[in-house]
């Protein structure tokens, strides 16, 4: 067998799962009260389980499911579905084809009538087909079974005192009943005639025939569990049906219901056009945002899922073997290399520019020469002076440290100081930084805020890779959602086999796979994560507008903000527009809101804050965690997210570049007022 | 977004074509030993190395399953719907399909199929694969000596299937023509003059559309289908090469070509460009045509020369 077919991360969707896969991929949240402390599948409070596409929430809701229970209670059923306190009752909303029941010349009424009478018809079979499965051979079940049946069918409308006395005829008639509404729905765009006679009031099955099996002392006290999943694919009236049922849940039954950020399209019932309420009538369950928030606890998490991938076909671990392995994953993808100011991740660059004259001095013997004759910088009037202040400047060896002393002479020029004297007092501060406790200094600050950005910068002026790698940078790029992660590492496994390593089971993944492969995982996401048609392809080019700002302003001579992946704005201000693609990035998870938002320097207002989703980092060389935010006024953010305003956008960043690169241009006073000092750097990294 | 230099935009092709195409038959230390091959003798090493890189992230590769689908396609539209067409045409363009059953089975009885060459030549060796695509029954396929037998009573040779209408010479790729005919001439003639209703056919699966002309025009055969015609397009360096249409702004046709030429040269000085100058990127799951251009295949002992696509050739011995 080829090794690539052996790719242990090519099932990346819940969906794709067969009942074992979700049983044995199963990991919990080493931290706090793990999933399903989260989901609380025992409490009769309902949930709404909302997160982007691949959060895990059909995983989730799946490893609820009686077909699950089953297999993780094997050998011990009933007993441990009293002990768990719930049957779950799992069912896709994908797989009805809910959009049939619609149109075709009849009214909204009538499609309404028949859907929640199907909907009635369809989880009763599912949850008496269950029942069946779990008490069928118990002694309890034959002697009461033609009562129980007998309790089942006083829940419909008519009452049908002939009808079935055994569980097996009372689901068959059951199914018969759907399969004649489904003919009926199938042809009615041809007949045009939709004569479906509704036997049972809403909600009288579903939450009445979990008050009858009560009466099984095995099922005596256990709560049915709704689990609907992928509510998107609900018209906005057949969730209302649903959050209908939520309201007026009653019994032991409770319901949970999955969704994407986008897909909740009303919270509306029909009981009189009002909302339910969240808190008293539903908890919301935000499951990505709830994984970004416990960064620890996701992270081992993620590591604990990827050993479960890696020994898919071993015997299952128990938790601490599962955490001792987790461990062992730093060692299989190679990382950052620790050293001191950086000198060996940067030896590459030293050996590539030996005896020659590196990109960031030829910039700014350049930029230093061509400023001489027009503006004369003090200082720097001449190729003799320019020679000076560059030799003042080198550091051999330590090009980050040369990179550090340049964003300070730029700052320097910025503010119209003498370079010369600049030069030479950035070099006395850098020697002092190179001795012990020199990170206490100016200088050290910079460097401690800067290094990555200055890194980078390297990197790119001389077009070395940038380095997106080790597992850390990996479950931080997933931004919370266990899907990407699993994505990165397909694409990473792919190109490691191309390259002729063997991953996880040889010597480390090598840096160059690591980048190839989360390259692919980013393009992969970037066209993935969007909404179809002209809407998705203006929000891709939304986000291209504000990377292309970030990259502009990370790679400036003299950035403003460091490991800059957010920005923050005031919503209310911006048009309606703006605002509406803003929220779509966000329901997309192209964008990530930082719940605490950021507060105005100036009127220390707070400000939404948004961070760009770190798996779109490589596509445009940006940082992957988030430090600095940009803040964005009301016009730029027109630029970037209203399609009547795009036109302004280079216009607009070009402005806004203007200060930070030499020669300053632009009127330093506007950028100052706007923008916070070089020095001020407000560390906003949580 | 960024835009990356066009050697990881041509490794990244080539890496999913690889995953997804070449059967995973190449790993990045394969291609590496193969760009190592060009080492500045025509141009700069990394220009002669970008070119060779693009050339092969236009490599055509037909693998194991493609191969089979297609010797399906080749019974179905070169053999079959013929048969069916000209029964139908014939009969007022019935579609009783019990008849046109009953009729295209006694057809299929009436025919031989052969490959071209010997028994361990890749004609042949479709033959297997074609039989098991199609579900056909083994006495329909023969060797090519098999056609004849020697008469015991004249002593003079005969067609050996007496009742057998039609014979199918089936063949995986034609470049240039010369060797099926060359192959097949004298076979057919003799067979034509011991019965003149015979119809001798040809079926390649893929053929540039030259050779198949001089296949054709040679007369050797009653019919000649291709089913994966290579027009001049797929002509590497040719004036209308598709490879080169929208080539990145780095990457020229000429100086492409002199490589190929340069090293081809020195590997095949007859065919510095593939046999018959056929300059074609294109490769089987069971061998490599020697027509495709010699940089890509060569893997004789001299001189030395580490493949891509390696051929198994035929070696003669005299």
């Amino acid at each position: 067998m080829h090794p690539l077919s052996k790719n242990p991360f090519n099932l990346t969707k819940a969906n794709d799962y067969s009942d074992a896969q979700i049983n044995d991929y199963w990991v919990d949240m080493p931290y706090g009260t793990g999933f399903l402390g989260m989901l609380k599948p025992s409490s009769p409070m309902p949930t709404l389980i909302l997160g982007g596409k691949g959060s895990g929430k059909t995983h989730l809701m799946r490893y609820c499911s009686y077909e699950i229970q089953k297999l993780r209670h094997a050998g011990r059923l009933p007993l441990a579905i009293k002990s768990d306190g719930y049957i779950g009752i799992y069912t896709r909303c994908e797989g009805l084809n809910a959009n049939r029941f619609s149109g075709k010349g009849q009214s909204i009424d009538a499609w309404r009538c028949v859907f929640e009478y199907y909907m009635e018809l369809f989880l009763s079979d599912l949850l008496l087909a269950h029942v069946k499965d779990l008490l069928g051979s118990s002694p309890e079940f034959k002697r009461r079974e033609s009562a129980f049946c007998r309790s089942v069918l006083k829940l419909f409308d008519e009452d049908d005192s002939e009808g079935p006395t055994k569980l097996d005829s009372l689901i068959n008639s059951l199914r018969s009943l759907r399969r004649d509404i489904d003919e009926k729905v199938n042809n009615c765009a041809i007949t045009r005639r939709l004569q479906v006679k509704v036997r049972a009031t809403r909600s009288r099955l579903i939450f009445g025939i979990p008050k009858a099996i009560q009466m099984f002392s095995d099922l005596h006290g256990v709560q049915v569990l709704y689990l609907i999943d992928e509510l998107e694919n609900f018209s906005e009236d057949q969730q209302k049906y649903l959050f209908t049922l939520v309201r007026e849940r009653s019994g032991p039954s409770s319901m949970k219901i999955g969704a994407r950020l986008y897909g909740i399209k009303t919270y509306s019932t029909f009981s009189g056009d009002e909302e339910i309420k969240e808190g008293s009538e539903y908890e919301k369950l935000l499951l990505d945002e709830h994984l970004r928030s416990n960064p620890r606890g996701y992270n081992a998490f993620a590591r604990r899922l990827i050993v479960s991938k890696l020994a898919e076909s071993g015997p299952r671990d128990d938790d601490k073997a599962l955490a001792i392995k987790a461990d062992d994953i730093d060692q299989m993808l190679e990382g950052r290399k620790d050293s001191r100011f950086y000198e060996a991740e940067t030896q590459q660059f030293v050996m590539k520019y030996e005896g020659r004259e590196p990109p960031h001095f030829q910039k700014l013997r350049s930029k230093l020469s061509s400023a001489a004759k027009a503006s004369r910088p003090p200082g720097a009037q001449n190729a003799g002076e320019i020679s000076k202040i560059i030799d003042m400047l080198r550091v051999p060896g330590f090009p980050l440290l040369e990179k550090v002393n340049l964003m300070l002479l730029y700052k320097a020029w910025s503010e119209g100081a003498n370079l010369a004297k600049s030069a030479h007092s950035i070099a006395g501060m850098c020697a002092e930084f190179q001795q012990p406790r020199g990170l206490q200094s100016i200088y050290g600050v910079t460097y401690g805020h800067f290094a990555q950005d200055l890194l980078a910068q390297l990197f790119r002026e001389s077009d070395l890779p940038q380095r997106y790698c080790g597992i850390d940078s990996f479950i931080h790029m997933s931004m919370g959602l266990p899907r990407l992660l699993l994505i990165i590492l397909k694409h990473v496994y792919n190109w490691a086999i191309f390259n002729n390593e063997q991953p996880f089971s040889g010597p480390a993944i090598s840096a160059e796979s690591q980048r190839k492969g989360v390259w692919e995982a980013a393009l992969w996401f970037f066209d993935d994560a969007k909404s179809k048609g002209e809407e998705g392809a203006f929000l891709q080019d939304c986000l291209k507008r504000l990377a292309e700002l970030f990259r502009e302003v990370r790679f400036a001579d003299k950035p403003v903000e460091c490991s800059l992946c957010s920005f923050s704005a005031n919503t209310s201000k911006i048009s309606a527009k703006a605002k509406e693609n803003v929220e779509l990035a966000e329901k997309y998870s192209l964008l990530i809101r930082v719940q605490r938002g950021q507060r105005d320097r100036n009127s220390m207002r707070v400000d939404a804050k948004y961070q760009i989703n770190s798996l779109l980092a490589p596509l445009w060389d940006l940082p992957i965690y988030r430090r600095g935010a940009l803040p964005i006024d009301t016009e730029l953010m027109g630029a970037i997210f209203d399609p009547d305003m795009v036109q302004t956008f280079d216009k607009l960043v070009a402005s806004r570049i203007a200060g930070m690169n030499a020669p300053f241009h632009q009127k330093a006073s506007k950028e100052k007022s706007a923008q916070q000092d070089l020095f001020y750097v407000v560390d906003t990294h949580d | 977004m960024k835009i990356q230099p066009l050697e990881n935009e041509l490794y990244d092709k080539i890496e999913l074509l690889n995953r997804k195409v070449w059967e995973n038959r190449l790993g990045r230390s394969a291609i590496t030993s193969w760009l190592d091959n060009f080492n500045g003798r025509c141009q700069t090493k990394d220009v002669e190395k970008l070119h060779m890189l693009f050339l092969l992230s236009n490599f055509l590769y037909f693998g194991d399953a493609q191969m089979r689908e297609l010797l399906k396609a080749a019974f179905r539209d070169l053999y079959k719907y013929p048969i069916v067409e000209r029964l139908r045409r014939e009969n007022q363009d019935t579609r009783n399909l019990g008849f046109i059953q009953k009729r295209f089975d006694e057809h299929l009885q009436a025919t031989r199929f052969l490959g071209i060459g010997n028994p361990s030549e890749s004609g042949c060796h479709m033959l297997y694969y074609f039989r098991q695509m199609n579900s056909l029954p083994k006495d329909l396929f023969i060797n090519a000596y098999q056609m004849f037998k020697r008469d015991k009573r004249t002593k003079k040779r005969r067609l050996a299937y007496g009742r057998v209408k039609k014979f199918v010479f089936l063949d995986d790729f034609c470049g240039s023509g010369s060797q099926v005919i060359e192959y097949a001439k004298a076979m057919v003639q003799e067979a034509k003059e011991l019965n003149p209703q015979l119809e001798i056919e040809y079926h390649v699966l893929f053929g540039c559309r030259k050779g198949v002309n001089r296949v054709k025009f040679s007369r050797v055969f009653d019919r000649v289908s291709c089913l994966v015609e290579l027009d001049e397009t797929f002509t590497c360096f040719g004036r209308s090469s598709r490879f080169f249409h929208a080539a990145p702004l780095e990457i020229k046709k000429q100086i492409a070509k002199d490589i190929c030429l340069e090293y081809g040269s020195h590997l095949w000085p007859n065919f510095p460009l593939g046999f018959g100058n056929c300059q074609l990127l294109i490769g089987f799951h069971h061998n490599t045509p020697d027509n495709t251009l010699p940089i890509f295949w060569w893997d004789e002992s001299a001189p030395p020369w580490q493949p891509i696509f390696k051929r198994y050739p035929k070696i003669v011995y005299f």
